[in-house]
């Protein structure tokens, strides 16, 4: 449904995408992820065609950016970044103009805003000044505006920034419902929205791909090392070292002092090792009670801090000029 | 490719009259030219008098009446017409709705021309109950419509010309006050371009006759319609609308 190869942009000497490839099949909602600055709302304007690439290809439902943008904006619902709107204008007047735009005009552009106001729960608001509206709620007036037509391709340039918790899980509700007929691209910097929302990631960072997999299958192939977390009751660092010489340890860090003699350690190991019953033995072959002893592995949140930050600090003042 | 400018132009129709901008614009007009009108009648009056007491015959009306007055209407285009274009394409940039414009299925021609027909509507709307001022001395004077029609004609398309500037500097900019500024400037300078022809002379003065704004309205407002003088402003209008549609593509590419 949607294919990109090798795409670039350079904005003067600046190189904001630097040959990006990745694939979505109809019915998937992919999670595009990456730091803020890292290219990702680069890659969705040029799909949705309002930015030229410089080289390589994009291709929505078969017709290309660059060539045929008529042919690619009739079939895209494209939420932009910020959810600018015509603040002017009321509700269901600017549904109406994004409508006609799409070729929907008279009764069939009256259904087509209906049913866009209606999946979006933005019926009630329908005949209010859009610049009235909460920001919620405005966030889906740009939904439904991204619906109207019932568009094959839906491209969401971070759908739930600035909303409240509430809100958040209802956007997210709302999106997941709009799959399955629907290709979907989101963007985030979100982790768990990823998680909770995609079925497939694809994590961006200086303006290259630097991970891409389904959602579940990333988790197990980053994970270098397991965790196991353990909380015990003994002299802590006499505990740590003994940790540390043990036979497959990586290392030992001490997560939380939570008292005197307290503490939870979390011990890394090599891949797929599972030292649990061991370190239960050792442990409490010292004297040292064990309170607690987990498996951890290797939470989403990790492996993305794992995947873009090589060069902290550095990094991030040229990104943040980029952005 | 089905042209789709109804939608664009009715969107621009309604935000143009939600803002202040247009009624404050429409009021200033309104009331300037209306002074004009009234002071210009008046002191007619008064010459043709002393003329006909004089034993000179009658003042022409167009030459006298309706010419300098819609010489001065043309005036203050400069100052106002900046502030009907000017947010054309600056405020769209400034809140960003230029990406949600420029994503729907609109081609760049659309909606250039969407915009700039809901300028040219504005502008309508200033001039219509002007061509209608020379009714109120139509008991004292004989007038003679079609030629006093062309002069007004000529002020539609001295103004569809300072708007078309207008659209094209607020391409280039997100600033709605520098957009206005620059299509001020801008105006200004065709405006002096037929003072300088009087110090020039040979080619150079030719030259600047033809490109000085002022002398082609100037021609229609006398009641004369020129093949010359029609074309010089729909060319004008047209190379500013096609400048803009470059500005509009080339931004894409930074």
């Amino acid at each position: 449904m949607i294919e990109v190869v090798d795409l670039v942009k350079d904005y003067g000497n600046f190189q904001a995408v630097k040959g990006v490839t990745f694939k979505v099949e109809k019915g998937e909602i992919l999670g595009f992820l990456g730091p803020n600055g890292a290219g990702k709302s680069t890659v969705m304007k040029m799909l949705t065609c309002f930015l030229p690439s410089t080289s390589g290809t994009a291709t929505v439902a078969g017709f290309d950016c660059e060539t045929q943008p008529m042919e690619v904006r009739k079939r895209i619902g494209y939420l932009p970044e910020n959810n600018p709107l015509y603040t002017d204008m009321r509700v269901r007047e600017y549904l109406g103009f994004a409508a006609a735009a799409k070729g929907f005009k008279g009764a069939d552009g009256e259904r087509t805003v209906n049913q866009a106001l209606a999946e979006t729960g933005t019926d009630l608001v329908a005949g209010k000044l859009i610049s009235q509206l909460s920001k919620g709620y405005k966030q889906r007036v740009g939904l439904a505006a991204a619906l109207l037509g019932d568009p094959e391709v839906l491209i969401l340039d971070e759908p739930t920034v600035g909303l409240d918790p509430r809100q958040i899980a209802e956007i997210r509700t709302l999106i997941r419902s709009l799959a399955g007929r629907r290709t979907i691209i989101l963007s985030t910097h979100i982790l768990p929205e990823v998680a909770m929302v995609c079925d497939k990631v694809v994590i961006i960072n200086q303006g290259r791909v630097v991970e891409q997999d389904s959602t579940k299958n990333l988790s197990k192939k980053l994970s270098k090392s397991d965790k196991v977390q353990l909380q015990v009751q003994g002299p802590r660092d006499k505990v740590q070292a003994f940790l540390e010489k043990m036979d497959k340890v990586k290392k030992v860090s001490v997560k939380e002092e939570l008292g005197e003699d307290l503490t939870t350690f979390e011990v890394e190991t090599g891949k797929s090792v599972d030292l649990r019953a061991s370190l239960a033995a050792a442990v409490v072959q010292k004297g040292w009670a064990l309170n607690e002893l987990r498996y951890v592995g290797l939470a989403l949140e990790d492996i993305f801090l794992q995947l873009v930050t090589q060069e902290p600090g550095k990094e991030t003042s040229v990104e943040e000029a980029a952005a | 490719m089905k042209s789709n400018i109804l939608p664009i132009y009715f969107r621009e129709l309604k935000s143009t009259f939600y803002s202040p901008v247009a009624y404050l614009v429409l009021f200033a007009f309104y009331l300037i030219s209306g002074y004009f009108f009234a002071s210009i009648t008046t002191n007619y009056a008064q010459y043709s008098m002393m003329s006909a007491s004089r034993g000179g015959g009658d003042m022409k009306l167009l030459e006298y009446l309706l010419a300098p007055f819609q010489g001065n209407v043309a005036v203050t285009f400069i100052f106002l017409l900046p502030l009907i274009s000017m947010r054309a394409f600056s405020e769209e940039k400034k809140s960003g709705t230029i990406e949600t414009l420029f994503t729907l299925p609109f081609s760049d021609l659309d909606i250039l021309l969407g915009k700039y027909f809901a300028c040219l509507t504005l502008l309508l709307a200033m001039l219509l109950p002007v061509c209608l001022f020379p009714a109120f001395i139509a008991d004292k004077v004989a007038l003679h419509w079609p030629a006093m029609l062309a002069g007004y004609l000529g002020l539609f398309l001295l103004g569809a010309t300072f708007i078309a500037v207008g659209v094209f500097t607020s391409a280039l900019t997100e600033n709605q006050v520098v957009a206005a500024a620059l299509g001020f400037g801008a105006l200004l300078l065709l405006f002096v371009l037929s003072w300088m022809e009087s110090s020039a002379s040979g080619f150079w003065k030719d030259l600047l006759q033809n490109l000085a704004i002022m002398n082609h309205f100037q021609e229609m407002s006398k009641g004369t319609l020129a093949l010359k003088d029609l074309a010089y402003f729909l060319l004008f209008s047209g190379f500013s609308l096609f400048a803009t549609l470059r500005v509009l593509e080339s931004k894409k590419w930074r």
